[in-house]
């Protein structure tokens, strides 16, 4: 099975710091994509598998160190017009860039910024290929390859592997510690490039950066409507109250009150 | 320039549905709106509503290309989530159509379309500008929902349902016991307190946790008394989860503890004390004794939740 791993890269300002000389680094969500497909490869003897990026020279050191994680080879996409968050043009360049008969292409469930959470799914679209998300792990049974899938309430399902398909990795699992050996073999290495092909210009610029939104906005922000005392409070919960949404259950019976609503609310089958 | 805007909504609450509501009015657009997997109109003036039903994501992609197809359409707005992200790739796809992801902001400035989205991980925003015909934008699960009452639609259609086919074959599905289940990824999440009074009172826990499919998590105090181990801690020197129904149970909403909890979509609060700031954060409060209610309602949904009083009938 030929197995092709999509692998982003993410700036991180530390790394800059640091001896490197590259302040990138692979994200969370592709060293979940490599474990799995590092799995994928321990099922099936034989198996090879290939880490494909579309990603400036400067993810060059991210990409070696997917090597050092146990990568068979890498390749990186880029071409004088590529573009980060050019979805489309990225599409095609990573197709461009799977290895010859590739079977099966896993990447991570999600990653910051750059649209790259969108782009396992224009890719599976380009291929023509269908997309599944929460794969947890990739396994034989009765001589079948199957894949282990992270579904809602707590549960897993078991789905045969379908070849020609993209996986989402689900964010478990443990990356391997790369050997010293790996890892200077790794820095040795030549990352080939692939001349990505040149888009038409792109429609979505990036016009700027304004502050992080406040998700949290309502954190240490008593109402304004509150006494003193009942500030303090809210401070000491958190913040405000959500007295807008809020129910109490009161009287007898009270757990099949409680009972019914988790039931309307579509917690209960 | 086309004039009107679409928003793809995926589930009751809909942040898509916000987003598209809010421009149409700053831009005096006309908003149209396909709901998947929900009836309940957001808030707001639609000129044409599709209710869609229960759609896999290829259905819902060649529904959204046919209706681009037929309508130019400034701004398609897609909720996230699993099958938003995937509607929205394929749909940029198929239509040649430029993509932002995590939008949380939207508006027209000269004609050009703005879209404020999260950048690097949250740490600040990308102002995106859009100078194409049309946009696919997916929404960033930080949107709220639209405002609460019903919406309005001028036209509305209704979609057949169609038969499903399963893309992958299935071989069989389990479920996990809580103990199994991460706490970063559970539905539900049934925390303990200093309430519980011990392993026992988190052996019940466990039980209705098993009940409703989600995991058990505890508070400091309880895993400081060796209740449940560290991994099952929710709060600031813990795990910080946002299930979609957290149920505390005997835990008094210390700031640490709810730092960890507080954006659970639906928080329940058990307590016996009427007082106990948990329930200035709780969506659904009931005071009384922990020990009774959850057996009870262990044996309730076990049993099959009866019917109950009317007064929560208006419940949420």
């Amino acid at each position: 099975m030929n197995i092709a791993v999509l692998l982003h890269a993410t700036h991180d300002a530390e790394l800059a710091r640091g001896v490197t000389h590259s302040s990138y680094r692979l994200d969370d969500a592709s060293i979940a994509a490599i474990v799995l497909a590092l799995s994928a490869r321990r099922a099936e003897a034989g198996s090879t598998v290939t880490g494909i990026a579309a990603g400036p020279p400067e993810w060059d050191a991210a990409v070696r160190h997917a090597l050092s994680l146990g990568l068979d080879s890498v390749t990186r996409a880029w071409g004088d017009g590529s573009r980060q968050g050019d979805m489309l043009g990225q599409a095609g360049a990573l197709t461009a860039a799977l290895p010859h008969a590739c079977d099966l292409i896993v990447a991570g469930a999600s990653a910051a910024g750059d649209e790259s959470e969108l782009l396992p799914f224009a890719l599976a679209e380009h291929l023509g290929w269908p997309a599944i998300e929460g794969a947890a792990g990739i396994g034989i049974e009765d001589g079948r390859a199957v894949m282990q899938v992270r579904a809602n309430g707590g549960k897993r399902r078991t789905y045969l592997l379908r070849r020609h398909s993209v996986l989402l990795a689900a964010n478990s699992g443990v990356a391997p510690y790369p050997t010293v050996a790996r890892q200077v073999a790794a820095r040795r290495a030549a990352v080939p490039l692939l001349p990505a092909p040149s888009t038409c210009a792109p429609a979505v610029t990036l016009q700027g950066y304004g502050p992080a939104r406040p998700v949290t906005r309502h954190l240490l922000q008593p109402s304004s409507s509150a006494n003193a005392a009942g500030r303090l409070r809210q401070l000491m919960s958190g913040g405000t109250s959500q007295a807008s949404s809020s129910r109490t259950i009161a009287g007898s019976r009270l757990a099949p009150q409680l009972a019914e609503l988790l039931k309307k609310e579509g917690f209960v089958q | 320039m086309p004039s009107r805007v679409l928003a793809v909504a995926l589930g009751e609450r809909s942040g898509a549905a916000s987003l598209v509501q809010k421009l149409a009015r700053e831009s005096q657009l006309e908003a149209d709106i396909v709901l998947c997997n929900t009836e309940r109109l957001p808030a707001g003036a639609w000129a044409q509503a599709t209710m869609a039903g229960r759609l896999d994501e290829s259905q819902l992609v060649d529904l959204l290309a046919d209706a681009c197809a037929h309508t130019a359409y400034r701004a398609i707005v897609v909720d996230d989530g699993k099958a938003g992200r995937e509607a929205g790739a394929r749909l940029a796809l198929r239509c040649g159509l430029p993509a932002v992801s995590e939008g949380v902001a939207l508006r027209f400035a000269v004609g050009e379309l703005q879209v404020t989205r999260i950048a690097d991980g949250g740490s600040r925003t990308a102002i995106m500008v859009s100078l194409a015909p049309s946009t696919v934008v997916v929404a960033s699960d930080s949107v709220g929902d639209s405002a609460a009452g019903p919406g309005k639609a001028r036209e509305t259609t209704r979609l057949a349902p169609s038969p499903r086919q399963p893309l992958f074959e299935l071989i069989r599905e389990s479920q996990l016991g809580p103990a199994e289940i991460d706490l970063l990824e559970a539905d539900v999440v049934v925390a303990g307190g200093r309430g519980m009074g011990g392993p026992a009172g988190f052996a019940m826990l466990e039980e209705l946790a098993q009940a409703l499919g989600g995991t058990v998590g505890a508070s400091r105090v309880a895993v400081d008394a060796g209740w449940a181990p560290y991994a099952r801690q929710v709060g600031l020197t813990g795990k910080t989860v946002s299930p979609r129904l957290y149920i505390a149970c005997g835990i008094s909403g210390a700031p640490h503890h709810v730092l960890g909890m507080r954006d659970s979509s639906l928080i329940v609060a058990i307590n016996s004390d009427a007082q106990a700031p948990i329930f200035k954060i709780a969506h659904v409060s009931v005071v009384g004794d922990v020990h009774t209610i959850v057996p009870d309602l262990i044996a309730s949904l076990r049993n099959g939740a009866p019917s109950a009083a009317p007064a929560l009938a208006a419940a949420r």
